[in-house]
């Protein structure tokens, strides 16, 4: 029963991280239709900024925690005039092919910053488990799940009832209607960026605070989003949040039992499975939103 | 026209000036020390640390502050290069064509075994006395599928010599720490050649000595969520975890343990030791890590000549000295010994002088090549390897082994 539990506790978890990643790709998307790759180094990079702020700095976490979380937003700001902002009437394409190259120019500046060795995130609850029929739980994990839940309603509300949202949503679907009604698109461009980038450093926080981590942080969970977000439905909020929880069940609980060699495989494998099955997704109403 | 004749011999002389210029120190080569090191540095790449190119600078500061290199009484400052290499063998390849084409004196570095396929054959045809600072057991002459050759020297153990002894260490320190015999044991292994190579050594010893594998794990080398892999060894009724990984997912699996309560004794590589250095994994008390190092500098004895490295070399670059570091360290001042004592800067006097110098380094007290009886390893340095506990970020070496045997 331990086993079980502790294995289900990490599933949840993990599929927490990647549904906040895939939440990450989703916000952008619905406002400018533009799929972001640089979200596994913007993953990694609020981690590295987060673990500078507090060992060489010296602050404490929660002030190292907050002052992180406005820089990624910052940072996603700037990302938006450098990629969309700049590119404005260029092809999608070029559009995406530009976030790979901040991706990169992420990547190099962390690995010149930090170098390649592994890194700590302190966290008060590093460390601190307890016990439940046999499973040793560790107080982290549950926060994870706990924030991403939180997320998920506040996202879900914001899209769903908000003027912000709805616009959003407008956005993305028609640019030059949404204009033509008074939609300020440039300005929840930004915003939306900024808010992407915020839900990366959330992310980065408490998926590097875990363990250790390196520069190959964020590509991992990134890649876990990006499969959460095609299986939920491409721009579906709820859809995202099923699809992290099924792929992170099937690689973390039915993995720790069945073929636990080739566990890193199985979501790809049923990914693969599922598309051909599914194409839209599980959420197929969202298709709307993202149109590439 | 006097004036044009005049300008005309101006001109050649001011050319025969340059020619002479740029062709006095192709002259004077033979007595100049070109020492280059094949090793990348932070910021070159993703997985690029700085260690070994500080050691090796820090070496040939210190050398060119003394005078230099002694050659037939006569003080030579080193002139120093380092050349990148990327992570492949078809990188290490160009970085050896293009170190050859520089034509150095001796040269240092290609620190992972993947660049052996591609660096060793061009140092071999070069002739160019080289150290490769990586653990491949093909750099042994005579050795399957050998690369090796009387001008390419290794500098560190093979990984399959130090699994054996990691996992003789293991046995026996648990009967030291429990009165008890080891009998099960679970293993986390990092995916690849690396990995696949250290567990197999663990696997092999393992059944000789009728100790049971209740699990064996694997990771990718970039994973950072390691629960699956601890949750499954913490509760197979493992009494021991010997591992094979990288730094980070050594950190993130140890850390892991840590945060379910999971206090099994393991037994790691260098990459246990990096985390704990790194500060990316603090042992809390009660938990028993041992790591296996070619050397450990920041652990040595006070007064010692690697004590006395390790903290200047804190002191200047900000970061403890690693074993790359101390190694480095140790190669730079293993070529100026064996230039010295071949008194010559020509590759073969240095290729045979290498197995005459005498150099006491910061990590073993003599570099010489084994002189096996075979000649099969005739190349390959005598290392000392070290076990390592740690007292929260304080390492203590624990016992030491000098390899190959």
């Amino acid at each position: 029963m331990g086993f079980f539990i502790e294995n289900l506790i990490n599933a949840l978890s993990y599929g927490a991280a990647i549904t906040l990643a895939a939440f990450s790709f989703m916000v952008p998307l619905k406002a400018t239709n533009i799929v972001s790759f640089a979200q596994g180094d913007f993953i990694s990079l609020s981690a590295f900024i987060g673990a500078w702020l507090i060992t060489d700095k010296g602050w404490n976490w929660s002030i190292a925690y907050g002052a992180t979380l406005v820089i990624m937003f910052g940072a996603g700001v700037v990302f938006e005039r450098l990629t969309h902002g700049s590119l404005r009437g260029r092809p999608v394409d070029e559009v995406i092919i530009a976030t790979l190259g901040v991706a990169f120019i992420i990547r190099g500046f962390i690995s010149r910053w930090r170098g390649a060795n592994p890194q700590s995130l302190e966290s008060p609850l590093r460390g601190k488990f307890f016990t439940f029929a046999g499973a040793a739980i560790p107080y982290q994990r549950l926060v994870i799940i706990g924030v991403t839940i939180v997320v998920t309603l506040v996202l879900y509300y914001v899209f769903q009832r908000t003027a912000f949202g709805l616009q959003l949503r407008a956005l993305a679907t028609d640019p030059e209607v949404a204009r033509l009604h008074g939609v300020r698109t440039t300005r929840l461009a930004i915003i939306a960026f900024g808010i992407s980038s915020f839900l990366c450093g959330l992310t980065g926080l408490l998926v590097g605070s875990l363990t250790s981590f390196d520069i190959g942080l964020g590509f991992a969970i990134m890649l876990g989003g990006f499969c959460a977000a095609i299986i939920g439905g491409w721009g579906s909020i709820a859809g995202a949040f099923v699809g992290g929880l099924v792929l992170a069940l099937i690689e973390r609980l039915f993995g720790a039992y069945y073929f636990t060699h080739f566990r890193e495989m199985l979501p790809l494998v049923f990914l693969f499975l599922f598309i051909a099955v599914r194409q839209r997704g599980i959420f197929r109403g969202a298709e709307s939103y993202g149109r590439l | 026209m006097k004036h044009a004749k005049r300008r005309i011999l101006v001109a050649a002389a001011l050319a025969g000036g340059l020619f002479v210029g740029s062709t006095a120190p192709t002259q004077a080569a033979g007595e100049q020390v070109y020492i280059i090191t094949a090793v990348e540095t932070k910021g070159e790449s993703a997985v690029a640390i700085p260690d070994t190119a500080d050691g090796a600078q820090f070496a040939i500061d210190q050398i060119n502050k003394a005078g230099g290199v002694t050659i037939k009484g006569k003080k030579t400052k080193i002139k120093y290069e380092r050349i990148p290499v990327g992570s492949t063998a078809a990188l290490a390849e160009t970085a050896a064509r293009q170190i050859v084409d520089k034509r150095p004196t001796a040269v240092y570095g290609f620190i992972s075994t993947a660049h052996n396929p591609g660096a060793a054959p061009v140092m071999k045809a070069a002739g160019i006395p080289t150290i490769f600072a990586n653990t491949g057991a093909t750099l042994a002459i005579g050795a399957a599928s050998s690369v090796g050759a009387p001008n390419l020297f290794r500098i560190r153990p093979t990984q399959s010599a130090l699994a054996a002894e990691q996992f003789n260490f293991m046995v026996n320190q648990y009967k030291k720490d429990t009165g008890k015999d080891l009998t099960k044991i679970g293993m986390i292994c990092v995916q690849g050649a690396f990995g696949k190579a250290g567990c197999d050594v663990y696997g092999f010893l393992a059944n000789q000595k009728k100790i049971t594998i209740v699990r064996r794990e694997e990771n990718s080398v970039t994973a950072t969520d390691l629960s699956s892999q601890v949750t499954a060894i913490c509760n197979s009724g493992a009494e021991a975890i010997m591992s094979v990984n990288f730094p980070n997912p050594a950190a993130a699996f140890m850390n892991e343990m840590v945060n379910r309560g999971c206090k099994l004794p393991i037994v790691e590589g260098a990459s246990g030791d990096i985390a704990v250095m790194s500060g990316a994994f603090t042992p809390p008390s009660g938990f028993k890590l041992y790591a296996a190092v070619d050397c450990h500098p920041a652990a040595a004895a006070k007064g010692t000549a690697a004590k006395k490295f390790a903290d200047a070399f804190t002191k200047k670059y900000g970061y403890p000295a690693g074993y790359s570091a101390g190694e480095a360290y140790d190669g730079m001042y293993l070529l100026k010994a064996a230039i010295e004592t071949a008194q010559s800067t020509k590759s073969a006097d240095i290729i045979k002088a290498m197995k005459r110098q005498k150099y006491k380094g910061v990590c073993y007290d003599k570099y010489s090549p084994v002189a096996a009886a075979t000649g099969v390893t005739s190349n390959i340095l005598v290392n000392k390897s070290s076990m390592v506990s740690y007292n929260g970020k304080t390492p203590t070496v624990v016992s030491t082994v000098v390899l190959p045997k």
